[in-house]
Protein backbone atom coordinates (compact mmCIF):
# COMPACT_ATOMS: atom_id res chain seq x y z
CA UNK A 1 0.00 0.00 0.00
CA UNK A 2 1.16 2.94 -0.74
CA UNK A 3 2.28 5.34 2.58
CA UNK A 4 1.34 8.22 0.51
CA UNK A 5 -2.03 7.57 -0.03
CA UNK A 6 -3.07 6.93 3.62
CA UNK A 7 -0.85 9.55 5.31
CA UNK A 8 -2.27 12.68 3.23
CA UNK A 9 -6.00 12.40 3.85
CA UNK A 10 -5.13 11.65 7.92
CA UNK A 11 -3.01 15.46 7.74
CA UNK A 12 -6.02 16.64 5.95
CA UNK A 13 -8.24 15.71 8.60
CA UNK A 14 -6.04 16.83 11.46
CA UNK A 15 -6.17 19.99 9.88
CA UNK A 16 -9.56 19.95 9.78
CA UNK A 17 -10.24 19.32 12.96
CA UNK A 18 -7.49 22.09 14.36
CA UNK A 19 -9.67 24.53 12.12
CA UNK A 20 -13.11 23.53 12.93
CA UNK A 21 -12.25 22.86 16.46
CA UNK A 22 -10.60 26.39 16.90
CA UNK A 23 -12.71 28.56 14.68
CA UNK A 24 -13.75 31.80 15.87
CA UNK A 25 -16.81 31.94 18.12
CA UNK A 26 -18.68 33.74 20.28
CA UNK A 27 -19.49 32.90 23.77
CA UNK A 28 -20.67 34.08 27.38
CA UNK A 29 -18.54 34.86 29.61
CA UNK A 30 -17.90 35.43 33.65
CA UNK A 31 -18.11 38.92 34.06
CA UNK A 32 -16.47 39.24 37.42
CA UNK A 33 -13.40 36.86 35.93
CA UNK A 34 -10.22 38.29 35.74
CA UNK A 35 -8.96 39.80 32.54
CA UNK A 36 -5.51 40.80 32.25
CA UNK A 37 -5.39 40.77 28.24
CA UNK A 38 -3.36 43.96 28.50
CA UNK A 39 -1.47 46.54 31.09
CA UNK A 40 -4.75 49.09 29.82
CA UNK A 41 -7.43 49.94 32.68
CA UNK A 42 -9.71 46.81 32.54
CA UNK A 43 -13.10 45.89 34.12
CA UNK A 44 -10.95 43.40 36.62
CA UNK A 45 -9.50 46.72 37.67
CA UNK A 46 -12.75 48.87 37.88
CA UNK A 47 -14.52 45.72 39.69
CA UNK A 48 -11.81 45.67 42.07
CA UNK A 49 -11.08 49.79 43.02
CA UNK A 50 -14.37 49.59 43.55
CA UNK A 51 -14.70 46.65 45.94
CA UNK A 52 -11.87 47.76 47.79
CA UNK A 53 -13.28 51.60 48.25
CA UNK A 54 -16.31 50.43 49.31
CA UNK A 55 -15.27 47.87 52.05
CA UNK A 56 -12.86 50.42 53.62
CA UNK A 57 -15.42 53.02 53.97
CA UNK A 58 -18.06 50.78 55.48
CA UNK A 59 -15.70 49.85 58.18
CA UNK A 60 -13.67 52.46 58.67
CA UNK A 61 -14.54 53.56 62.75
CA UNK A 62 -15.52 56.93 62.49
CA UNK A 63 -17.87 56.60 59.78
CA UNK A 64 -19.75 53.24 61.30
CA UNK A 65 -19.97 55.31 64.25
CA UNK A 66 -21.64 58.29 61.57
CA UNK A 67 -23.88 55.62 60.21
CA UNK A 68 -24.89 53.63 63.17
CA UNK A 69 -28.11 55.29 63.48
CA UNK A 70 -28.59 57.19 60.24
CA UNK A 71 -28.14 57.29 57.20
CA UNK A 72 -25.67 60.21 55.83
CA UNK A 73 -26.78 62.27 53.09
CA UNK A 74 -23.85 61.95 49.93
CA UNK A 75 -22.95 63.78 46.92
CA UNK A 76 -20.55 62.48 44.32
CA UNK A 77 -18.36 63.71 42.15
CA UNK A 78 -16.88 62.02 38.99
CA UNK A 79 -13.43 60.54 39.81
CA UNK A 80 -10.56 62.72 38.00
CA UNK A 81 -8.96 60.70 35.39
CA UNK A 82 -5.32 61.80 35.45
CA UNK A 83 -3.60 58.48 33.81
CA UNK A 84 -2.92 58.80 29.49
CA UNK A 85 -5.67 56.66 29.02
CA UNK A 86 -8.95 57.46 28.29
CA UNK A 87 -11.25 55.47 30.78
CA UNK A 88 -14.80 56.17 31.45
CA UNK A 89 -14.29 57.58 35.05
CA UNK A 90 -18.51 57.88 35.73
CA UNK A 91 -18.05 53.82 35.17
CA UNK A 92 -16.13 53.85 37.95
CA UNK A 93 -17.84 56.51 39.77
CA UNK A 94 -21.13 54.53 39.62
CA UNK A 95 -19.92 51.30 40.68
CA UNK A 96 -18.39 52.49 43.68
CA UNK A 97 -22.13 54.41 44.36
CA UNK A 98 -23.85 51.47 43.15
CA UNK A 99 -22.18 49.56 46.63
CA UNK A 100 -22.42 52.13 49.47
CA UNK A 101 -26.29 52.58 48.39
CA UNK A 102 -26.50 48.74 48.64
CA UNK A 103 -25.18 48.42 51.84
CA UNK A 104 -27.99 50.29 53.53
CA UNK A 105 -25.52 52.81 55.11
CA UNK A 106 -25.99 55.89 53.15
CA UNK A 107 -28.66 57.86 50.89
CA UNK A 108 -27.45 59.96 47.89
CA UNK A 109 -27.47 62.99 45.79
CA UNK A 110 -27.70 62.73 41.92
CA UNK A 111 -27.01 65.93 40.30
CA UNK A 112 -26.77 64.38 36.80
CA UNK A 113 -30.64 64.12 36.58
CA UNK A 114 -31.09 67.44 38.29
CA UNK A 115 -32.63 69.06 34.32
CA UNK A 116 -35.18 66.78 33.85
CA UNK A 117 -36.09 66.82 37.61
CA UNK A 118 -36.73 70.74 37.26
CA UNK A 119 -38.28 70.03 34.02
CA UNK A 120 -40.82 67.74 35.79
CA UNK A 121 -41.57 70.30 39.07
CA UNK A 122 -41.85 72.88 36.68
CA UNK A 123 -44.55 70.57 34.90
CA UNK A 124 -46.37 69.61 38.14
CA UNK A 125 -46.55 73.84 39.31
CA UNK A 126 -47.20 75.11 35.94
CA UNK A 127 -49.27 72.80 33.50
CA UNK A 128 -52.42 72.56 35.76
CA UNK A 129 -52.71 69.08 34.85
CA UNK A 130 -51.68 67.89 38.46
CA UNK A 131 -53.21 67.81 41.46
CA UNK A 132 -51.88 70.90 43.46
CA UNK A 133 -52.44 68.74 47.06
CA UNK A 134 -49.77 65.98 45.32
CA UNK A 135 -47.78 68.66 43.37
CA UNK A 136 -43.54 68.72 44.48
CA UNK A 137 -42.63 71.90 45.25
CA UNK A 138 -39.41 73.48 44.91
CA UNK A 139 -37.05 73.62 47.91
CA UNK A 140 -37.91 70.40 49.37
CA UNK A 141 -34.91 68.61 48.53
CA UNK A 142 -32.40 67.43 51.45
CA UNK A 143 -28.67 68.67 50.93
CA UNK A 144 -26.12 66.63 51.04
CA UNK A 145 -23.99 66.57 54.20
CA UNK A 146 -20.88 64.70 52.73
CA UNK A 147 -18.61 64.99 49.11
CA UNK A 148 -17.40 61.60 47.46
CA UNK A 149 -13.97 62.62 45.66
CA UNK A 150 -11.29 60.64 43.82
CA UNK A 151 -8.84 60.35 41.85
CA UNK A 152 -7.03 58.20 39.74
CA UNK A 153 -3.03 58.23 38.55
CA UNK A 154 -0.89 55.76 36.77
CA UNK A 155 3.25 55.97 36.33
CA UNK A 156 4.19 53.90 33.54
CA UNK A 157 8.07 52.68 33.04
CA UNK A 158 9.44 50.86 30.53
CA UNK A 159 12.66 49.40 30.28
CA UNK A 160 13.48 46.70 27.37
CA UNK A 161 10.93 44.48 26.68
CA UNK A 162 9.46 44.97 30.09
CA UNK A 163 6.23 47.67 30.95
CA UNK A 164 5.62 48.11 34.06
CA UNK A 165 2.30 50.28 34.74
CA UNK A 166 1.65 51.24 38.34
CA UNK A 167 -2.37 52.88 39.40
CA UNK A 168 -3.60 54.25 42.24
CA UNK A 169 -6.83 55.43 42.93
CA UNK A 170 -7.38 57.83 45.85
CA UNK A 171 -10.78 58.57 47.39
CA UNK A 172 -11.69 61.46 49.80
CA UNK A 173 -15.21 61.94 51.82
CA UNK A 174 -15.50 65.38 52.57
CA UNK A 175 -18.06 67.19 55.24
CA UNK A 176 -19.54 69.92 53.71
CA UNK A 177 -20.45 71.83 56.32
CA UNK A 178 -16.55 71.68 58.40
CA UNK A 179 -14.98 71.19 55.04
CA UNK A 180 -12.99 68.31 57.43
CA UNK A 181 -12.08 65.04 55.25
CA UNK A 182 -13.94 62.76 57.15
CA UNK A 183 -12.30 59.46 55.62
CA UNK A 184 -9.73 59.06 52.10
CA UNK A 185 -7.98 55.51 51.36
CA UNK A 186 -5.55 54.78 48.47
CA UNK A 187 -5.70 51.48 46.12
CA UNK A 188 -2.87 50.31 44.22
CA UNK A 189 -2.77 47.90 41.12
CA UNK A 190 0.51 46.94 39.35
CA UNK A 191 0.86 45.13 36.15
CA UNK A 192 3.63 44.03 34.13
CA UNK A 193 3.46 42.76 30.50
CA UNK A 194 7.02 40.97 29.81
CA UNK A 195 6.90 40.73 25.82
CA UNK A 196 8.20 37.50 24.62
CA UNK A 197 11.96 37.71 22.60
CA UNK A 198 10.10 36.25 19.84
CA UNK A 199 7.13 38.22 19.13
CA UNK A 200 4.62 38.39 15.96
CA UNK B 1 9.40 11.50 -5.52
CA UNK B 2 10.78 10.65 -2.49
CA UNK B 3 8.38 8.38 -0.35
CA UNK B 4 7.84 10.25 3.63
CA UNK B 5 8.74 7.69 6.04
CA UNK B 6 5.07 6.38 7.35
CA UNK B 7 6.28 6.72 10.83
CA UNK B 8 7.08 10.45 10.22
CA UNK B 9 3.45 10.78 8.65
CA UNK B 10 1.80 9.28 11.70
CA UNK B 11 3.82 11.33 13.55
CA UNK B 12 2.96 14.90 12.10
CA UNK B 13 -0.52 13.57 12.39
CA UNK B 14 -0.71 12.59 16.32
CA UNK B 15 1.40 15.99 17.01
CA UNK B 16 -1.21 18.22 14.97
CA UNK B 17 -4.04 16.17 16.67
CA UNK B 18 -2.70 17.29 20.13
CA UNK B 19 -2.10 20.66 19.20
CA UNK B 20 -5.57 20.80 18.55
CA UNK B 21 -6.46 19.29 21.48
CA UNK B 22 -4.40 20.91 24.04
CA UNK B 23 -5.19 24.45 22.36
CA UNK B 24 -8.87 24.17 22.96
CA UNK B 25 -8.78 22.74 25.60
CA UNK B 26 -10.98 24.51 28.61
CA UNK B 27 -9.09 25.81 31.48
CA UNK B 28 -8.95 24.25 34.91
CA UNK B 29 -11.29 26.02 37.25
CA UNK B 30 -11.51 23.33 39.97
CA UNK B 31 -10.37 25.56 43.20
CA UNK B 32 -10.56 25.56 46.75
CA UNK B 33 -13.66 27.19 48.81
CA UNK B 34 -13.14 28.34 52.73
CA UNK B 35 -15.79 30.25 54.53
CA UNK B 36 -17.85 30.52 57.64
CA UNK B 37 -21.35 30.19 59.02
CA UNK B 38 -22.09 32.60 61.91
CA UNK B 39 -24.90 32.07 64.30
CA UNK B 40 -26.03 33.45 67.79
CA UNK B 41 -24.66 31.95 70.96
CA UNK B 42 -27.50 32.28 73.62
CA UNK B 43 -24.94 34.78 75.54
CA UNK B 44 -26.00 37.27 72.76
CA UNK B 45 -22.65 36.98 71.15
CA UNK B 46 -21.86 35.31 67.63
CA UNK B 47 -19.75 32.18 67.06
CA UNK B 48 -18.62 30.57 63.48
CA UNK B 49 -18.69 27.38 61.93
CA UNK B 50 -16.08 26.95 59.80
CA UNK B 51 -15.55 24.68 56.68
CA UNK B 52 -12.95 23.89 53.83
CA UNK B 53 -14.20 22.01 50.50
CA UNK B 54 -10.86 21.27 47.98
CA UNK B 55 -11.81 20.15 44.86
CA UNK B 56 -8.13 20.52 43.09
CA UNK B 57 -5.40 18.45 44.76
CA UNK B 58 -2.83 20.14 42.97
CA UNK B 59 -4.06 23.86 44.24
CA UNK B 60 -4.18 22.31 47.86
CA UNK B 61 -0.87 20.79 47.50
CA UNK B 62 0.35 24.52 47.07
CA UNK B 63 -1.79 26.70 49.09
CA UNK B 64 -3.31 25.67 52.60
CA UNK B 65 -6.22 27.86 54.73
CA UNK B 66 -5.26 28.27 57.88
CA UNK B 67 -7.59 30.79 59.41
CA UNK B 68 -11.25 32.12 59.24
CA UNK B 69 -11.88 35.17 61.38
CA UNK B 70 -15.28 37.30 61.28
CA UNK B 71 -15.80 40.84 63.02
CA UNK B 72 -19.13 43.00 63.04
CA UNK B 73 -18.82 46.29 62.07
CA UNK B 74 -22.22 48.46 62.07
CA UNK B 75 -24.07 45.25 61.66
CA UNK B 76 -22.06 44.39 58.47
CA UNK B 77 -20.15 41.18 58.31
CA UNK B 78 -16.06 41.83 57.83
CA UNK B 79 -14.57 38.11 56.98
CA UNK B 80 -11.09 37.28 56.71
CA UNK B 81 -9.43 34.10 55.53
CA UNK B 82 -5.62 33.78 55.85
CA UNK B 83 -3.92 30.89 53.31
CA UNK B 84 -0.29 30.03 53.65
CA UNK B 85 1.76 28.94 50.87
CA UNK B 86 3.33 25.41 51.20
CA UNK B 87 5.89 25.60 48.43
CA UNK B 88 9.29 28.32 47.97
CA UNK B 89 8.05 29.60 44.85
CA UNK B 90 5.53 32.51 43.75
CA UNK B 91 1.99 31.09 43.61
CA UNK B 92 -0.66 33.12 41.57
CA UNK B 93 -4.32 32.43 42.11
CA UNK B 94 -7.43 34.43 41.91
CA UNK B 95 -10.21 34.72 45.14
CA UNK B 96 -13.55 35.75 45.55
CA UNK B 97 -15.97 36.28 47.88
CA UNK B 98 -19.73 35.01 48.31
CA UNK B 99 -22.09 36.44 51.04
CA UNK B 100 -25.43 34.50 52.06
CA UNK B 101 -27.82 35.47 54.36
CA UNK B 102 -29.17 33.29 57.64
CA UNK B 103 -31.75 31.22 54.98
CA UNK B 104 -28.58 30.45 53.12
CA UNK B 105 -29.90 32.61 50.06
CA UNK B 106 -27.31 34.57 48.40
CA UNK B 107 -26.54 37.80 48.28
CA UNK B 108 -25.72 40.46 45.84
CA UNK B 109 -24.82 37.30 43.50
CA UNK B 110 -21.82 37.84 41.28
CA UNK B 111 -21.29 41.03 42.18
CA UNK B 112 -17.90 40.34 43.53
CA UNK B 113 -14.80 40.24 41.23
CA UNK B 114 -12.45 37.22 40.83
CA UNK B 115 -9.27 39.32 42.11
CA UNK B 116 -5.81 38.24 41.17
CA UNK B 117 -3.27 37.39 43.91
CA UNK B 118 0.37 36.73 44.43
CA UNK B 119 1.84 34.69 47.92
CA UNK B 120 5.27 34.40 47.59
CA UNK B 121 6.99 31.67 49.26
CA UNK B 122 5.66 30.49 52.29
CA UNK B 123 4.16 33.31 52.87
CA UNK B 124 0.96 33.76 55.02
CA UNK B 125 -1.74 36.38 53.27
CA UNK B 126 -5.37 37.57 54.94
CA UNK B 127 -7.69 37.88 52.23
CA UNK B 128 -10.68 40.25 53.61
CA UNK B 129 -13.61 41.26 52.42
CA UNK B 130 -16.96 43.11 53.77
CA UNK B 131 -19.96 41.82 53.52
CA UNK B 132 -22.63 43.64 50.99
CA UNK B 133 -25.32 44.56 53.72
CA UNK B 134 -26.20 43.76 56.88
CA UNK B 135 -28.12 40.48 56.39
CA UNK B 136 -25.12 38.51 55.01
CA UNK B 137 -24.87 35.43 58.09
CA UNK B 138 -22.20 33.35 55.52
CA UNK B 139 -19.28 33.95 53.55
CA UNK B 140 -17.31 31.75 51.33
CA UNK B 141 -13.92 32.23 49.95
CA UNK B 142 -13.41 30.50 46.57
CA UNK B 143 -10.19 29.81 45.23
CA UNK B 144 -8.88 28.74 42.23
CA UNK B 145 -5.48 29.06 40.04
CA UNK B 146 -4.97 31.85 37.48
Amino acid sequence: MNVNALAAPLAAGALLALATGCQSTVQYGDPTAVQSLSYTFSSTDLQMYAASMVDSLLTFPPIVEETKSRRPVILVSTIKNKTTQHIDMEALTDTVRTKLLRSGKFRFIDRTTDDAAIQEVRTQLESGLVDPATAVRFGQQIGAEYLLTGNFAQITQEAGRTKDVYYKLTMNLKNLRTGILEWSDEKEIRKIREKPVVNW
Amino acid sequence: MKIVPRKLWILATAGLALAAAAGCRAPQTAGMEAGGTISATPEGDTQMTKFVVINNQKLARGLQVVDARHTFANDILHASITIVAKGSRDLQFQYKFAWFNANGMEVEADRYPWTPVVVHGFESKTLQAVAPNPSVREFRLKIRPL
